[in-house]
């Protein structure tokens, strides 16, 4: 081992990143406690289980969104339910964070330049995020057997379910480290695996639906297909486990066949001049942002698709299913403005994410010397912020405007109504106001406290989790209106909630203000 | 140099293969990024215990040279040898016997200096703590602050300490003290010729011509991926001339010779005679035998600075020296 300087490297690895590797599996496993803690009280009764899987169990739109769960007629069925949603989407990416941020990262910033020059062989920082990220998905795999255990899920199903996480992790970790090779930029071999992971999402949703053996194509279909919940199959952990070898043997390939800061892809040339907009604040501001709000607009899009194009079996599954309405806090009289409110309250969510994750660029700008350069010329630093914000803002709508107008069309085309459309963008216009409130936290984060700027992230995800599973967890409705996406109401099904949705204005302005304010004052940088 | 007798396994690397081998020896070496050529046929030859300059332009391939020595890219074309072995196959056994010092340092912004040294030390196996702790000394360096909150030259500063540390038989400088102060610098200096005196090898890549006078035995200079001229500082000096100045009692003569241009001869006080000449290395001692014949008054003779046989070579070359361009310097 320490022949290749694995153990060193190992070391440098675990050193600067822990915080990072410990905040996923801690995340990822607090998300179970508070599922099954929830579930527990909600779902006490056989009499309870059973009606969640007559109602629930049999609509494919609930398939569509949580994949095709097995025993569903069990508790620890409901809880790999409802767990699904965070599943499909914190899983994969937790994988690829975790190898990102110990390969590309480090590559693209220079440090691996320092290590390789040692006796650390160039396989090495590869080797140590897998080994890492293994470690770290069983760490989560067993933090959430040992939670479903003692909830009273049974241990057999639990240790499947588990087994099934990990592996899904370790799939997307391995797409990672291939795209890590392919892409010089670490942005770029996000941007590529998070692509990925949507499009598996939307394969494994639409087998999963119509129950087609599409979902076999995705890894999430390896995932449900271990039936965890019914009579557990482990077979298709060695799956996951096969493509998970065969993408860590690409990417070894990969990486011992080029040069250190390289990528398979050439880099494109870039003009040799900049345009007369490029060197205005404004339009600097917009180049660096420009990929990253296509990328949220086109992943908008296609999430939003798939929603609407499945509004008429979601309609109908609430429809038949008390307990799923409960668990939305939906009431009885159920219409298609019951599923918009939920796809808009989703497209809030994915909105809000976008602009913690814009925003998070200024830190980088920061860190990377550009703010100070930008703030030597003549411009203020209200002025640069402004700017910056403005920009993130207007990304954000177009964002929205690309979502609201994908679901509009695709629950049009579900329902047969035309008429949907114009209501669908009017409907998620309400939920602006949650994401401005989002902006403005990281705004207020960047200009008083910079070094909080990630914990907005975790400030993301309690909202998230509040406004999504709140109602159903038996949250207090004042915690739950809380979360700024609970805030506006349950718009259109429920008027606009007037009050709610001036507040949250307010509170993005003083926010946004507060930030700008700050920003005058502090340090650049602030480390 | 001394074998501690831990195994450079791998692969069949004897302590006595590579202790005859020169520290480095490159001949030819070609390196493409696309279709920029950004080493095309260069040469390089550092023998045991000296110090190196590696002088050239921006972009002439310095750097570049420096990671395929360093096994961190691959060469198209041409033989490179560090201590007799394949630097990109046996890249982990050699780096137990270097230390390298990169132009830009970046570290990790949440570790302190003193941590990042630490982690660095760690990666190569062990420094020697004694020496560690006098260089942060020496280099008045605050190992307790975050390195996020370091200027360039305390990161410059952090990675030298943690090389200079290291018990290695070469050390790879590249650009080493950009970002240091005059001080700094001059401890850098002394730490320098203190590890040569131990036995070590240098290469010094630099554009700071004070700093290669001072310290290389040899220096090669580069331009546009290739080796211009290769030798030690007197046989560079031999190819620029010496300025010669001096006030005589008489006018000289015998001084219109091969070997002396610039000739001007004028009138100065007192009717004394004022010679500016320039003069081939060669035709000094002539040149200084007709000026004594006529009498000296004054006499200054200025050998040629670096920067004049740097510039010289880099004016006399051929293609313009962006062609490596941005490759050559950036990747």
């Amino acid at each position: 081992m320490s022949r290749w300087g694995l153990d060193a490297m190992l070391a440098v690895q675990l050193r600067t990143a822990w915080r990072t590797i410990a905040g996923w599996v801690l995340g990822i496993v607090a998300g179970m406690v508070v599922t099954v803690t929830a579930l527990r009280g909600t779902y006490g009764t056989p009499e309870e289980i059973a009606a969640y899987a007559r109602t629930v169990g049999t609509g494919p739109a609930i398939r569509m969104l949580n994949g095709n769960v097995a025993g569903i007629d069990s508790f620890g069925g409901i809880v790999a339910n409802e767990f699904g949603f965070i599943a499909s989407f914190a899983l994969p990416v937790m994988g690829i964070a975790l190898v990102c941020r110990l390969t590309r990262r480090e590559e693209e910033a220079g440090r691996l330049e320092l290590l390789l020059a040692s006796p650390i062989s160039r396989h090495a920082p590869l080797t140590g995020a897998l080994v890492i990220t293994v470690a770290a998905a069983l760490a989560t795999a067993a933090g959430c057997a040992v939670v479903m255990i003692a909830e009273g899920v049974a241990g057999r199903s639990a240790v499947a379910y588990a087994l099934a996480i990990a592996a899904l992790v370790i799939v997307f970790a391995g797409l990672a480290a291939v795209a890590a090779q392919v892409f010089e930029h670490t942005r770029a071999a996000w941007g590529a695996a998070l692509a990925a992971a949507v499009a598996a999402y939307v394969v494994r949703g639409v087998g999963a639906a119509r129950e087609t053996p599409l979902v076999w194509a995705s890894p999430m279909g390896w995932f449900d297909e271990v039936r965890a919940m019914g009579e557990p199959r482990w077979w298709p952990l060695a799956i996951s486990l096969a493509a998970a070898t065969a993408l860590f043997a690409t990417a070894f390939a990969l990486a011992a066949r080029r040069d250190l800061g390289s990528s398979m892809l050439p880099v494109r040339r870039a003009p040799a001049r900049a345009s007369r907009l490029l060197v205005r604040p404004f339009g600097l501001a917009v180049h660096e942002r420009r990929g990253a709000i296509a990328g949220w607009a086109g992943a908008a899009v296609v999430v939003m698709a798939m929603y609407g194009l499945l509004a008429r079996q979601v309609v109908e599954a609430l429809r038949d299913n008390p307990t799923l309405r409960e668990l939305r806090g939906i009431g009885a009289d159920v219409g298609v403005d019951q599923a918009l409110a939920m796809f808009a309250l989703v497209l809030a969510m994915v909105m809000s994410g976008a602009a913690v994750q814009l925003a998070g660029g200024w830190r980088r700008a920061e860190d990377d010397g550009q703010v100070e350069i930008e703030l030597a010329g003549r411009g203020s630093r209200v002025r640069w912020l402004g700017v910056q914000a403005v920009v993130v803002a207007a990304g954000l709508l177009v964002i929205g405007f690309a979502g609201a107008l994908s679901l509009g069309v695709s629950v049009a085309v579900s329902m047969g109504d035309a008429g949907i459309v114009a209501r669908t963008l009017v409907a998620c216009a309400a939920y602006v106001p949650a994401a401005a409130v989002m902006l403005g936290l990281c705004v207020a984060a960047f200009g008083l406290a910079p070094r909080l700027q990630t914990a907005v992230w975790g400030l993301f995800a309690a909202a998230v989790v509040v406004g999504y599973l709140g109602p159903g967890i038996g949250l207090a409705s004042w915690v739950v209106r809380l979360s700024p996406f609970a805030a506006v109401g349950k718009v259109p099904s429920e008027p606009l909630a007037r009050g709610g949705a001036a507040a949250l204005v307010a509170a993005a302005v003083v926010l946004t203000a507060a930030g700008i304010a700050g920003f005058r004052r502090r340090d650049v940088p602030t480390g | 140099m001394e074998d501690e007798g831990e195994p450079l396994a791998p692969r069949d690397i004897t302590g006595a293969a590579m202790s005859d081998a020169p520290p480095i020896h490159i001949d030819g070496l070609v390196k493409r990024f696309g279709h920029t050529v950004a080493l095309d046929g260069l040469d390089l030859s550092v023998s045991r215990g000296e110090v190196h300059g590696f002088l050239g332009p921006n972009g002439a391939g310095k750097s570049t040279t420096i990671r395929v020595l360093l096994g961190l890219m691959r060469a198209d074309a041409g033989r490179v040898e560090l201590f007799g072995a394949d630097p990109w196959r046996d890249a982990v056994p050699l780096h137990r016997r270097l230390a390298y010092v990169p132009g830009d340092v970046t570290l990790w912004p949440g570790l302190s200096g003193g941590q990042c040294i630490d982690v660095l030390a760690r990666a190569h196996g062990g420094i020697d703590e004694t020496r560690r702790d006098a260089l942060i000394a020496r280099f008045a360096l605050d190992p307790a602050k975050r390195s996020r909150d370091y200027s360039k030259g305390n990161r410059q500063k952090v990675s030298l300490i943690a090389a200079l540390a290291a018990d290695v038989d070469l050390l790879i400088l590249d650009e080493p003290t950009s970002g240091l102060d005059p001080l700094m610098m001059e401890a850098f200096q002394s730490c320098v010729r203190e590890r040569q005196a131990a036995g070590c090898t240098v290469l010094l890549s630099s554009h700071i011509l004070a700093e290669v006078e001072a310290l290389a035995d040899r220096v090669s200079i580069i331009r546009a991926g290739r080796t211009v001229t290769s030798g030690s500082l007197a046989d560079l000096r031999r190819h620029t001339r010496t300025r010669v100045r001096a006030v005589t009692e008489r006018p000289p003569e015998g001084l219109d010779r091969p070997g002396v241009g610039d000739l001007a001869v004028g009138a100065a006080d007192g009717g004394r005679v004022d010679v500016r000449l320039s003069a081939d290395a060669d035709a000094v001692p002539a040149v200084v035998a007709a000026l004594e014949r006529a009498g000296i008054h004054t006499l200054t003779v200025t050998p040629p600075s670096l920067d004049e046989v740097f510039l010289h070579t880099y004016a006399d070359g051929g293609a313009p020296a962006g062609d490596a361009g941005d490759a050559g310097d950036g990747a």
